[in-house]
């Protein structure tokens, strides 16, 4: 593992490993993990069939068979109103039960949600629609066949010179290099070939980005990096926008770069990086603070 | 029908002429601009305003404030302005300017932070464009840099070799003076050097770093920072104070093991001069 006995770093292991790095020369048990993960094709199998025989989902569907008189003073919906609470309750009882694992959030969740009903069925249309989605999933199957790339050479490289760093000023440094080479890595052998290949998913970015730049984020949010926990904040102090106007020339002229391009977005990316190695230098509490806030929103 | 549309047109025309007059990177006489200026110690908004740049991105987080702008045109240089201590970087992708609140409540800039704008770089080219940056900082007033606990200013290849003779160690005190060879350079690069200087409190830094990708092109970054260094060494302190004190507290000894690697590090930058010396290079005294 790259490790010593005594938790000192064997350098030596750790450079031989990671050219070793293949999907094909996988242990037999972590190929097959990796053919069950979430989202693989194996998967959306299992999880077509666990939706189609879904006894919550059909139990809770039967609290709407008696439909309502539409009539009366409200038209019905009184009734309707009540049919609804109790398949919203029926999910919220019943779910851990048959959770099977392909609950997004986690069934233990769901208890919060006082619409768990229409959650469900809105989760199973978007869970379908990805279901269906074969380009998307040859995609991940592409991915999961890795090889080792030399972004990750570098920052095994990277690490155990960190890990030698003899001073703080030099193990500062390569944690900012190692930071830069996972950002490639993921954004260029990972990201690029995984999402922002897809044409009309580049044209939708494109669009978008177009339209949030003329209209200042009102029609469309921004693509930016927000340095909070806020789930909403319009606060730009707090932001790094990606390709912002930098006057009004800047602005008619419309997008000077697309986030599927992956030239355009590095450059952002390393403005991103520089940003977060100052505010971990300067504002480490601030940072540290807002990182343990995302950190507990999965248990708020 | 023909008045309103001549109306609309000139009232168009105006707008897009009055636009370009104020925002496609002119001065205020209107004048296309071919520099941008700035310097440490004075107030971040006077700064900025003063620097040419038509519009920062200003972000303030906890109080941490800075100025950003990139997408600079390459026909625009970028210039420390300080006399005796002029640099001037071209083509700059990205410049920020940054202050912070609680070392100075009226946003003196404190740091300055230039990433060059890299197209179609090779190493020949990128070894060209440093020595031409080293020169610029050998003809001010710029004296070499380093922090006499960490490292040690050695001349000539000395500068770039560890306890072993090989190409590594930390590589942030490099001998300018020295013309790295054609071989040297591409090992050199892929460490992430760092030349650094000292000249008014301001210090300097130039870090270039070549890391090829899966594409095997190379891959080269080039920044310059500027930054008021009794600021950089107080908050360095307390990060340092702050981190031992969290590694103690969690009872992984942490100021008992820092202390042992300050005097390895002692012994160890004695074993370099050493090895210097006899290589017939020269140990530099701190503050030259």
């Amino acid at each position: 593992m790259g490790l010593n006995k005594d938790g000192t770093l064997n350098e030596d292991v750790l450079r031989s490993d990671v050219g070793q790095r293949s999907a094909a020369t996988l242990q037999s048990q972590t190929r097959l993990a990796l053919q069950e993960l979430p989202f693989s094709q194996n998967w959306f199998g299992r999880l077509k069939k666990r939706m189609a025989d879904d006894p919550v989902y059909a139990d809770a569907g039967r609290y709407f068979s008696a439909h309502p008189v539409w009539g009366g003073q409200d038209a019905g919906y009184g009734m309707h109103e009540a049919n609804a609470m109790m398949a919203h309750s029926h999910v919220r009882q019943n779910i851990r039960e048959h959770d099977g694992g392909y609950h997004v959030p986690t069934s233990a969740h769901w208890v919060k949600f006082k619409e768990a009903y229409y959650v469900l069925e809105e989760e199973r249309r978007e869970l379908s629609r990805l279901a269906g989605d074969s380009a998307a999933t040859s995609r991940l199957q592409g991915i999961a066949r890795f090889t080792v790339t030399n972004e990750i050479r570098n920052a095994y490289q990277v690490f155990a010179d960190e890990h030698k760093a003899t001073t703080k000023a030099v193990q500062f440094k390569q944690q900012k290099s190692e930071l830069l080479e996972i950002a490639k890595q993921e954004q260029l052998n990972v990201l690029q070939p995984m999402i922002y290949e897809d044409s009309a998913l580049g044209k939708t970015m494109g669009m978008n980005h177009a339209i949030s730049r003329y209209t200042g984020g009102f029609l469309s949010p921004r693509y930016a990096v927000v340095y909070s926990a806020k789930s909403q904040t319009d606060d730009p102090g707090l932001q790094t926008v990606f390709d912002k106007p930098d006057g009004a020339w800047d602005y008619v002229t419309g997008p000077k770069k697309n986030l599927p391009n992956p030239e355009g977005r590095m450059s952002y990316v390393g403005r991103i990086a520089d940003n977060f190695n100052d505010l971990m230098a300067n504002r480490r509490s601030y940072m540290e603070g807002e990182l343990r806030k995302i950190q507990g929103w999965m248990n708020a | 029908m023909l008045e309103r549309r001549a109306w609309v047109w000139g009232v168009a025309f105006f707008s897009i002429a009055l636009l370009i007059g104020v925002s496609l990177w002119r001065n205020d006489q209107g004048q296309k601009m071919s520099e941008v200026k700035f310097e440490l110690g004075k107030s971040i908004v006077e700064t900025a305003k003063a620097s040419g740049v038509p519009q920062f991105a200003v972000q303030d987080v906890a109080g941490w404030v800075s100025y950003g702008v990139d997408a600079i045109p390459r026909e625009v240089s970028v210039r420390y302005v300080k006399t005796g201590y002029e640099v001037v970087w071209q083509p700059v992708f990205a410049l920020s300017l940054s202050a912070d609140r609680d070392v100075h409540p009226d946003l003196k800039v404190q740091k300055a932070s230039l990433q060059l704008n890299i197209d179609d770089m090779n190493d020949a080219r990128a070894q060209a464009f440093v020595e031409s940056t080293i020169l610029q900082f050998q003809k001010g007033k710029w004296q070499r840099y380093c922090n006499p606990e960490e490292e040690t200013l050695l001349t000539g290849r000395s500068s770039l070799l560890d306890e072993n003779g090989e190409i590594g160690g930390n590589l942030m005190a490099i001998d300018p003076s020295y013309k790295i060879s054609k071989a040297d350079w591409i090992k050199v690069v892929r460490q992430g050097p760092m030349w650094r200087w000292v000249g008014d409190g301001v210090l300097a830094e130039l870090t270039v770093n070549n890391s090829p990708g899966q594409d095997g092109k190379p891959a080269y970054r080039m920044t310059l920072e500027f930054q008021l260094l009794s600021v950089k060494l107080k908050r360095d302190a307390e990060n340092l104070a702050r981190e031992l004190k969290e590694g103690d507290a969690k009872g992984w000894d942490s100021t008992a093991r820092h202390e042992a690697d300050k005097k390895a590090r002692f012994e160890q930058l004695k074993r370099l001069e050493a090895n210097a010396v006899k290589r017939g290079d020269v140990i530099v005294r701190h503050g030259r």
